[in-house]
């Protein structure tokens, strides 16, 4: 039975919240937004999320240092999409090291965006 | 006899007993406060104190034992005159006391208490005769010693004037300036009212003037402001004045005008070619002979002069750093808090043509969309109104200023930069200007901008060619229309279609951020900055500066 993917949108900006949230659901697909880190890791349904679309800087727990926790854990991880407006070097290489599925920066190439999703859902 | 004797022995001490017994004899008469607290006598004065005893013991010989019928004691004058240098006050009032004792006692020994009237106005008249020469001689003396005081004060106080001249740190000249005063009290009579027109006329004057100074003396402190020289090669100042010195020209008026003293800025070209401000004070002496010795100070302010310069420097580069670290900072946090709403936007567009492309479109997502992209357009345009509202906060007050004023004020304030580039500054202004209503620092620091640029941009151009005309205009009644104009190469194209750009510079130290902040200022208060090449050739810098600045 085909289920309907589920995206996970971590960013404490409302606007890209809402824009991604948006986006996700054009595509076809289920979303659920999380304002930050902390609130997706206190989250009890992790299980059902399909992708991750994070943003590297956050107030709290950064996406990096998110990664890192999720790293740790035993349960499967979903492929996770990186977005940020600084895209420096250092901080690319160190979230493809920690096995992100792509590093993109903002504002986002919509079709790249798009393109990225399809991949992930795919793998 | 006994009482001759008496006399003789008082009268010539030790004559009999030799040389040392004779000095030792004065010795004592020294010790008696007698004879001048001289540390010897000289051997001529011995002799005439000696000859002078001996004319004495003579005289009482002969008037006291021989029957010459005359006033031979009036011969006692001779002794008198003769030790009158050798011996002091006292000791010339102590020998006419003796003197007289001793005519009086011939007259006794001679006459007995009842003698002739003739004799006894022989007597009186001797006696008046030394007592007159005595108190001639003591005059005479008191003078001799108010000459001889006044003189070693006066030697003293030359030492003292020497010590000061030669120990000073001041550099110090004494200059003969008789001759070029007598040549400017000609040119006076020849009816000259003007000498600097004068000086401008005759290119020679100046050098005419220079050379008709002599150096006196130069104490160490001046010899080392001019490099080390020698003081035989300072007689005349020529090499070290430059020939177009404006101080010296004013220094030559002071005397023209007959002034009682000078002071003022000027240069100095060292022995090895450097140039020196220096501090010049000239005090002229009220009596025109004392004109062959004038007194001419200068103090070394190079290096004050140099750190002003230095300070002046940094702190328009640190308020050009701090205008751009502001600009940066800003423009960063701009773009950081711009990029969320802008970011969401782009999305939010993309997503709503995905949901216009389906078919049937999703025209209620359409909706939703669309009205997230009018809520973040609304938070862009909020954080930029914010922005602004912040920085207004910081802006400064409106002043009434007079653009001719504030040219000026910005020429005297880099007075020291234009003349050490030898450059001639100009200020034209229309008639009818009125003043304008701006913040004084910003038009300020776009004038010091534009003629630090200007002055700058003439380092190659010939020095009696550099030359900045700032002229002041109406421009469209609203506005003052202010230039800028050097003489130097003026701009290529490459450099004019960059110049205002942040970070475009042709200068190894600088920012590059002059010009473009000089424009977005004038520009953020209603005027504007622009550049081009004058017909004429230099470049020419436009600021436009509205007659009421804009003010939020």
């Amino acid at each position: 039975m085909y289920k309907t993917p589920v995206i996970a949108i971590v960013d404490d900006d409302r606007s890209i919240r809402e824009a991604l949230d948006d986006l996700v659901l054009s595509c076809g697909y289920e979303s659920r937004l999380f304002t930050s880190a902390e609130e997706y890791l206190a989250a009890q349904d992790r299980a059902s999320i399909d992708c991750m679309l994070v943003d590297v800087k956050m107030p709290g727990l950064t996406g990096l240092e998110l990664q890192a926790v999720l790293n740790k854990e035993n349960t499967l991880k979903p492929p996770m999409i990186f977005m940020t407006s600084y895209s420096d070097k250092k901080t690319r290489v160190a979230a493809m090291n920690g096995g992100a599925f792509a590093f993109l920066g903002k504002p986002v190439n919509f079709s790249q965006l798009v393109h990225c999703l399809e991949q992930a859902l795919k793998s | 006899m006994g009482i001759a004797n008496f006399g003789f022995a008082f009268l010539w001490p030790g004559w009999l007993d030799g040389q040392s017994a004779s000095i030792w004899k004065i010795g004592t008469l020294r010790a008696f406060v007698l004879v001048n607290p001289k540390q010897r006598l000289a051997p001529y004065e011995i002799g005439v104190l000696s000859f002078a005893f001996i004319l004495a013991a003579t005289l009482f010989y002969l008037d006291t034992f021989t029957d010459i019928q005359s006033a031979l004691a009036t011969l006692y004058v001779i002794a008198l005159l003769l030790s009158a240098e050798t011996l002091t006050e006292k000791g010339t009032m102590l020998l006419a006391g003796v003197c007289i004792g001793l005519s009086a006692i011939s007259y006794i020994a001679g006459h007995g208490l009842h003698g002739d009237l003739a004799a006894a106005l022989r007597l009186t008249v001797a006696i008046a005769a030394m007592v007159i020469t005595c108190l001639l001689i003591i005059r005479n003396q008191r003078a001799r010693l108010a000459l001889i005081k006044f003189n070693a004060d006066l030697q003293s106080s030359e030492e003292r004037y020497r010590t000061i001249f030669e120990q000073s740190r001041v550099a110090l000249w004494e200059r003969d300036y008789s001759q070029v005063r007598a040549l400017l009290m000609k040119l006076r009579e020849n009816g000259v009212s003007d000498l600097r027109t004068h000086a401008r006329d005759n290119p020679g004057f100046i050098a005419d003037c220079i050379a008709r100074i002599p150096t006196v003396a130069a104490n160490a402190a001046a010899l080392e402001l001019l490099g080390h020289v020698d003081a035989r090669n300072i007689s005349s100042m020529r090499r070290y004045i430059a020939q177009d010195d404006t101080t010296f020209l004013e220094l030559m008026v002071a005397i023209f005008n007959q002034e009682s003293s000078f002071e003022g800025k000027g240069s100095i070209i060292t022995s090895d070619g450097t140039t020196r401000l220096v501090l010049l004070t000239v005090g002229f002496p009220e009596d025109v002979v004392n004109f062959k010795r004038v007194i001419v100070g200068m103090f070394d302010i190079t290096e004050r002069e140099m750190a002003q310069k230095a300070l002046f420097e940094a702190q328009a580069e640190l308020a050009l750093a701090s205008r751009a670290a502001t600009v940066g900072a800003l423009s960063a946090s701009l773009a950081h808090e711009l990029n969320q709403p802008l970011g969401a936007i782009v999305v939010n567009a993309q997503t709503l043509q995905r949901w216009l492309d389906r078919d049937p479109p999703d025209l209620a997502a359409v909706t939703r969309s669309a009205e997230r992209i009018v809520r973040d357009s609304q938070r862009a345009s909020d954080i930029i109104q914010s922005t602004r509202s912040m920085l207004s906060e910081h802006t400064p007050v409106l002043e009434t200023i007079s653009l001719a004023d504030l040219v000026s004020e910005t020429e005297a304030l880099m007075e020291s930069e234009l003349s050490r580039n030898r450059i001639t500054f100009e200020m034209s202004e229309a008639s009818g200007i009125t003043s304008v209503r701006a913040v004084r620092i910003e038009l300020q620091q776009v004038l010091i901008n534009l003629i630090t640029n200007a002055i700058q941009a003439m380092a190659a151009t010939p020095e009696d060619l550099r030359r900045i005309s700032v002229s002041i205009n109406p421009a469209d009644g609203r506005a003052v229309r202010v230039c800028v104009w050097d003489s130097g190469p003026g701009l290529s194209a490459n450099i004019l279609e960059k110049l205002f750009k942040p970070f475009c510079t042709t200068k190894k130290t600088g920012l590059g951020m002059g010009l473009a902040i000089c424009r977005s200022m004038l520009e953020a208060r209603g005027g504007s900055l622009t550049a081009s090449n004058h017909t004429d050739g230099g470049a020419l810098f436009e600021m436009i500066v509205p007659m009421e600045a804009i003010h939020e």
